[in-house]
């Protein structure tokens, strides 16, 4: 009952005007990136970062998580539009979304899509303030061993991350670990990796390499895959009839329950789920033969899926400080940014924050159905802003954020360094999720590595000999497999379903 | 036994590198240690053996195989110029001032990425250069390289 306590103070703190037009804004802004052809909510999210930057802590965070919601929203319009998966995880909507809006049918495929979503996110949400407190009350007992092996059970998520390869996925984390000890180190308070460079002695930017290798590389990308406007034909009414509702009220149900069970787990992103949901849906179905051809249950179970596994990742990404999805280790970079770390510790130095933004969630959740649903039309118009248009913009603005960050132009330099990196990463499959993740968890295990060892003077046997370390530890084991068995099933049905095999990382 | 792609070749040579390097940096800092393995050595080390094996690993073990296709010469073109574009708009942020380079960037841009004519893109760059000065300078008063010129 405490949760729900706090839960209505965050609520008191997030329903202020300023905070509900930072809620709105968020949602809209979020939405539009996200429905622009070829920026999935990864790169949405990393275009948007920055602009929150210049806000206080609790208008960022709560925008923030009005981007994440419209990004993770808008991704799915394309899917069912356009027929352009932002990312993997959008892909089962498109077999029986775009179907539909061949049909004429879009806008109620869009209205089911919308509330699917908001059912899902809903539940998701209510699981988030019930678990959370929990698991985060558990993992105050832990010391550095316990910590670092978190941190071990944090890295499986790279199996779940590294798409096509896990020796990829393993270097990109490694490489990502490695950049981020660049600077002074926090042991012996040495200069490390610098090579006598003074611009290196401060360290990387997170923020900067995020802009490059999602915001530049992506314009890189579109500029190649000379991205069009495409009209999009007559939608229809985006409310759906009440045989629409009665045939996927169960179908929502199902995938915000799968969803919203795998995504607790760290290691198990929206592509495994929403795949998941999909099959079982159609297994279950009475006219299995109508899927791939416009059944409306086709769209409410992934996008079920897709916003109960968003909403549940927050429970390890708050409780932990484990992002289980790309979207979701950009938003711990958000969270970072403003000098939050999320663990075990969150909910007891930064309570009233954390609550004020797990009752923006549920706001952004109705924004999204409030603002949306009528406005489908126009974001249906938007996809048509031609790409020569919106490339520009997004650059500028990619180096003013990695510019403000610091005021440093040596951050503007790297982000353009990575920017041209991540271009032949994504050509050659290299995973960058994991980069970004190392990045940002690789000093807290050198941290708890090294005050392990100073514990047990030097003894490695301290991770095992006590319980709660090596139950994590255990755990972290039974995930990898777990991760490596749904990764493959994954990859298989990609490849049934598009022909050909995807980078299911992106 | 059939070949593993060139690319994975050469990054697997990259990464032994990288390996190397920080191996390098891990025996610099490992007179400075408090303990055998406790110290600003410790992770250098570790993640420069893990690189040097994983690169090994990628440069011998086959994975996928498939063609990294580029674009045609004129798209390559485009995007070369776009990114000389962002370098010059790096290079010359302190010398030109925020506002000057912003504006003469942009108009660039929408002319080598939207290929629109000049006079176009000149209006796209004065309206994206306002709303851009509005919201970060005059609204958000962020602090901005203002140049020789001081605007």
């Amino acid at each position: 009952m405490e949760a729900v306590g706090m839960l209505l103070n965050g609520f008191t703190d997030a329903l202020t005007p300023i905070n509900l037009m930072m809620a709105v804004i968020g949602v809209l802004v979020g939405t539009l990136v996200g429905m622009l052809p070829g920026l999935g909510p990864t790169s949405a999210i990393a275009i948007l970062l920055p602009l929150t930057s210049v806000l206080g802590p609790v208008e960022g965070i709560i925008m923030l998580a009005g981007i994440y919601y419209g990004a993770m929203y808008g991704g799915s319009t394309t899917a069912i539009l356009l027929n352009i998966p932002g990312e993997v995880s959008s892909v089962p909507t498109c077999l029986d979304g775009y179907p539909l809006a061949k049909q004429g049918r879009g806008g109620p495929a869009l209205g089911i899509a919308a509330i699917s979503s908001f059912v899902a996110g809903v539940l998701g949400v209510i699981g988030l303030v019930f678990f959370a407190p929990i698991l985060a009350n558990q993992a105050l007992k832990f010391g550095p061993p316990e910590y670092f092996a978190l941190m071990i059970l944090a890295l499986t998520v790279i199996v779940n991350l590294a798409g096509n390869s896990i020796i990829k996925g393993l270097i990109m984390g490694l490489f990502g670990y490695m950049i981020s000890m660049v600077g002074i180190g926090p042991s012996g308070g040495q200069p490390r990796f610098d090579f006598g460079i003074d611009a290196l002695s401060a360290g990387f930017d997170m923020i900067s390499i995020i802009i490059g290798l999602f915001a530049i590389t992506e314009v890189l990308k579109g500029m190649e895959e000379k991205q069009t406007a495409i009209s999009v034909g007559k939608i229809g009414s985006v409310y759906p009839s009440r045989s629409d509702l009665r045939k996927s009220s169960k179908a929502m149900f199902r995938g915000g329950i799968i969803g919203f069970i795998l995504g607790i787990l760290p290691g198990c992103s929206t592509a495994v789920t929403t795949f998941l949901s999909y099959d079982i849906e159609k297994k279950m179905s009475k006219t299995p033969e109508k899927f791939g051809k416009g059944a409306i249950e086709g769209v409410a179970a992934p996008e079920a899926a897709n916003n109960a596994t968003s909403s549940a990742g927050f429970i390890p990404l708050f409780a932990l400080g484990i992002p289980s999805s790309p979207p979701l280790a950009i938003l711990l970079a958000g969270l970072m940014i403003y000098g939050l770390q999320p663990g075990p510790v969150l909910f007891e130095q930064n309570g009233s924050f954390v609550w004020t933004v797990i009752a923006s969630m549920f706001i952004g959740n109705v924004m999204l159905l409030v603002l949306n649903l009528p406005l489908v039309g126009l974001w249906a118009k938007l996809t048509q802003i031609p790409y020569g248009v919106i490339a520009p913009i997004i650059l500028i603005l990619s180096f003013i954020g990695a510019y403000t960050v610091r005021n440093n132009s040596f951050d503007v330099f790297v982000a353009l360094v990575f920017g041209v990196l991540g271009y032949f990463l994504h050509k050659y499959r290299w995973p960058v999720v994991p980069l970004i993740l190392c990045f940002i968890l690789g000093p807290l295990l050198e941290q708890s590595f090294v005050q392990s060892l100073s514990m047990s003077k030097g003894e490695f046997s301290i991770f095992v000999e006590r319980p709660i370390s090596l139950t994590i530890l255990v755990i972290s084991l039974v995930l990898f497999v777990i991760s490596i068995i749904l990764i493959r099933r994954t990859k298989t049905r990609v490849k049934e379903v598009v022909g050909t095999d995807l980078d299911i990382s992106e | 036994m059939a070949k593993n792609m060139l690319a994975d070749r050469i990054a697997g040579i990259i990464c032994m590198i990288v390996g190397g390097i920080a191996i390098s940096e891990a025996m610099r800092l490992y007179p400075m240690r408090t303990g055998p393995l406790i110290g600003d050595h410790t992770m250098p080390g570790i993640v420069g053996g893990l690189m040097v094996l994983l690169g090994l690993l990628i440069f011998i073990v086959k994975g996928e195989v498939f063609k990294a296709e580029y674009p045609n010469r004129k798209t390559m073109r485009g995007m070369l110029l776009t990114l000389g574009l962002l370098f010059v708009y790096w290079f010359l942020l302190g010398i030109l001032g925020y506002t000057i380079i912003t504006l003469l960037v942009s108009i660039g841009l929408f002319i080598v990425i939207g290929n629109y004519s000049i006079i176009k893109s000149i209006m796209y760059g004065i309206l994206v250069t306002t709303v851009l000065y509005l919201l970060f300078i005059f609204w958000l008063g962020m602090p901005f390289p203002t140049g020789i010129f001081n605007i």
